[in-house]
């Protein structure tokens, strides 16, 4: 009994001593500032940040960088978890769409508080990407993206369409009867819903009014029913004509037009999606010759609707303790040459001159990217980010695309659906 | 003095198991009570719950047509999955049940899917299965018949997702393979000299005899079944055209997608409710046909 008494004491001691002595430790000599960076992307864009990462600790030894990166899968959710519970990553990747919502519920830092050197930057570029009408930076475009049609040219040549002239929504329809009529097992365009419903009904939108979806100051639909009839309408056609692939088949693949066999097989004429995702389908078949389509426009349109912004946004978060730290490595991310040249076109092509002059020179930009994203510039549209881009709303649009891309829901159901389900949206969020 | 002793045995016994009641009180109390009062508020996540009453059911019973769809492919898929499940599982516990040369391996092998679970890897697996380009596709093209869009057509993908549910059978396997093992022999023996069929042997001693380890599979299993996230999540995220919009999935978007976490709290507790009246159900009908050794 006395030796079980001994040796419990003894090993309270030890505890009791082991955790004084880590606490001074801490307390004593180590300054070293722990910053969380997370982020989601693909293998190459993992290897080349924590390259960045690695480069910023070299020079500065007080700061270590936690790194927390995985898939796109998931992301989002995660992050509402930990700006629930208050441990949100210092520093963090974040959809575009997803930024406006952010910055409403006050989880970003305002970065034009900090010592961030944004004169690298093109100051319209930046006041379209991430100030929210503030007048203050809140967030930090990754790259310069644009929506895209990643042409197949040899097979575009063979059926004799050219998809590099500028062309209207009308003729997709009749170039999809052609490519079914050359082979029924090819196919004008691959869309997935992700891809397509921006690209057919949010771009449709703006240029039917020259404005988004929603109007944000004043909380309400600048679309009516009838302009969203006209636009599902027109999806009803695309695949009622076989212009794009049937959607049951589509559906198994999600967003990942990559793993399609018939992508891989070179039977469609176009993809649809971002100019992010040109090297994807590039590399999915490389036996053909890729280029940049024209985006398509309405004839009696308002705005061309098609523009140029960035494929995802860079924040701090406001309730970080390093906000001095976790500015410097931003700096570094978007303003170092080392930094520049270690990222490449790991988010697109990069946002700034010099950034792109560095890959440009290092022959790192990949010719396809950079078409799809010159062919993006030379449309005169402005962003949605806002409501229109608000997660529930993207659902309710995204149900509606699919709904009459199976055909079961007609245009004018799909239209009164949307309009009640956005209207109790708005309603609820006023 | 022995009143001391008891006392102070007590206390040692509270003390050990002071660190689960802790881990009750923290994981699973609080976060029951409070997701209740979540329920009743407009809570976003970043910001203070606001109380509104009942607010959130209501709006989930005569506003969210998507609930209905929801709550709809929830219970189908309970219905397909769990008899479905059951069947299969006392099928091949019977088969396993007999004395043959190698039926340990046998039986590893048919608990073996069972041990993934519902792991996100046997997920992906599955969806790669039944995909256009996939396996069974695959077959079925090999055999010169057409393949068919398991997940994208509305009609297949929730029974395509229930397989998944199915296959995943060797728990309730081997609680019936333990229960088939305490039918007395003699029974048969009995019964086959009186001249009982094989089927009539099955419905007069088997069922009987293992009908409380039936009653515990299908409570467990429908449990399960409700609370499939998972292979919804991973497979078809909800679709094609929410036909595989399981409440779990719809709960999880509109907590965490759609900052709705009050909202999402009133679905969990609509599924609670679900699952609590169902479980009583069962437990009042168990009088008629569950049959304990210790009954006359």
């Amino acid at each position: 009994m006395k030796n079980r008494k001994v040796l419990s004491l003894a090993l309270c001691t030890i505890l009791v001593l082991s955790l004084l002595t880590g606490s001074m430790a801490t307390a004593l000599g180590d300054d070293t500032v722990t910053l969380r960076f997370s982020w989601w992307g693909t293998d190459a864009r993992h290897e080349a940040t924590l390259a960045v990462i690695e480069a910023f600790e070299k020079q500065n030894p007080s700061i270590k960088i936690e790194a927390e990166y995985g898939a796109q899968d998931g992301y989002n959710a995660k992050k509402t978890t930990e700006f629930a519970s208050k441990s949100a990553p210092d520093v963090f990747q974040i959809e575009t769409g997803a930024g406006p919502e952010y910055y409403r519920n006050g989880v970003l830092y305002n970065l034009s508080e900090l010592p961030i050197n944004f004169d690298k930057f093109d100051a319209g570029f930046l006041q379209r990407n991430g100030q929210f009408g503030t007048g203050s930076q809140y967030c930090i475009p990754t790259g310069v993206a644009g929506s895209a049609l990643v042409v197949n040219k040899t097979l575009a040549d063979k059926i004799g369409i050219d998809m590099t002239q500028q062309f209207d929504f009308d003729q997709l329809l009749e170039w999809g009867k052609q490519v079914q009529a050359y082979d029924p097992e090819c196919y004008l365009l691959s869309a997935n819903t992700s891809y397509a419903m921006p690209f057919f009904v949010r771009c449709y939108a703006r240029q039917l009014n020259g404005v988004p979806i929603i109007n944000d100051a004043e909380m309400v639909l600048n679309m009516t029913q009838e302009q969203f009839e006209q636009c599902f309408a027109f999806i009803d056609q695309l695949y009622k004509t076989g212009t794009c692939a049937p959607a049951a088949y589509k559906e198994p693949f999600g967003d990942q037009d990559n793993n399609d066999p018939k992508w891989i097989e070179g039977k469609y004429v176009a993809h649809v999606g971002y100019t992010s995702s040109a090297t994807v389908v590039e590399a999915a078949n490389p036996n053909v010759e890729y280029v940049a389509g024209c985006l398509p426009l309405l004839p009696d349109r308002k705005s061309d609707g098609w523009y140029n912004d960035c494929p995802q946004f860079m924040g701090i978060y406001a309730e970080t303790k390093h906000p001095q730290e976790a500015a410097k490595f931003l700096d570094f991310f978007f303003n170092s040459e080392e930094a520049a040249l270690l990222l490449g076109t790991v988010r697109s092509v990069p946002p700034t001159a010099m950034a792109q002059k560095i890959v440009t020179d290092a022959g790192k930009l990949n010719q396809l990217t950079a078409d799809c994203v010159a062919r993006s510039l030379t449309y005169n549209g402005t962003t949605d980010n806002g409501y229109t881009t608000n997660s529930e709303v993207q659902a309710i649009l995204n149900d509606a695309y699919a709904a009459v891309s199976f055909g079961t829901k007609t245009p004018a159901d799909a239209a009164r659906e949307v309009v009640e389900l956005i209207n109790d949206f708005l309603a609820r969020n006023k | 003095m022995r009143a001391k002793s008891l006392t102070r045995r007590n206390n040692a016994a509270y003390l050990y198991l002071l660190p689960w009641l802790i881990g009750i009180l923290i994981f699973q109390l609080y976060p029951f009570i409070i997701s209740f009062y979540y329920s009743l508020c407009d809570y976003n996540p970043v910001k203070m719950p606001f109380f509104i009453g009942f607010g959130n059911y209501i709006r989930l019973f005569t506003k969210d047509a998507e609930f209905i769809t929801s709550l709809r492919a929830t219970l189908l898929y309970t219905v397909y999955t769990v008899p479905l499940k059951l069947i299969m599982s006392l099928m091949i516990a019977m088969l396993l049940n007999k004395a043959r040369k190698g039926i340990g391996i046998l039986r590893t092998l048919y608990y073996l899917p069972s041990l993934f679970g519902g792991s996100v890897a046997v997920a992906v697996l599955w969806k790669v299965m039944f995909m256009d380009s996939g396996m069974i596709n695959g077959t079925l093209r090999s055999l010169g018949l057409s393949p068919l869009s398991f997940l994208g057509d509305p009609k297949t993908a929730l029974p395509t997702l229930g397989m998944l549910e199915v296959w995943q059978f060797g728990s309730s396997m081997v609680m019936f393979l333990a229960a088939l093992k305490q039918v007395p022999a003699s029974l048969y023996e009995a019964a086959r000299i009186d001249g009982a069929s094989g089927p009539k042997r099955f419905i007069r001693i088997t069922l009987p005899y293992i009908s409380p380890i039936v009653f515990f599979c299908i409570i467990m299993q429908t449990l399960n079944a409700m609370q499939n996230f998972t292979s919804a999540f991973v497979i078809t995220r909800g679709g094609p055209l929410k036909s595989t919009y399981m409440l779990g999935l719809k709960l999880y978007n509109d907590g965490f997608l759609y900052w709705k976490m009050g909202y999402a709290s009133a679905t969990s507790w609509v599924i609670f409710a679900i699952v609590a009246l169902f479980t009583l159900l069962l437990f009042a009908s168990s009088r008629f046909w569950v049959f304990y050794g210790d009954e006359s």
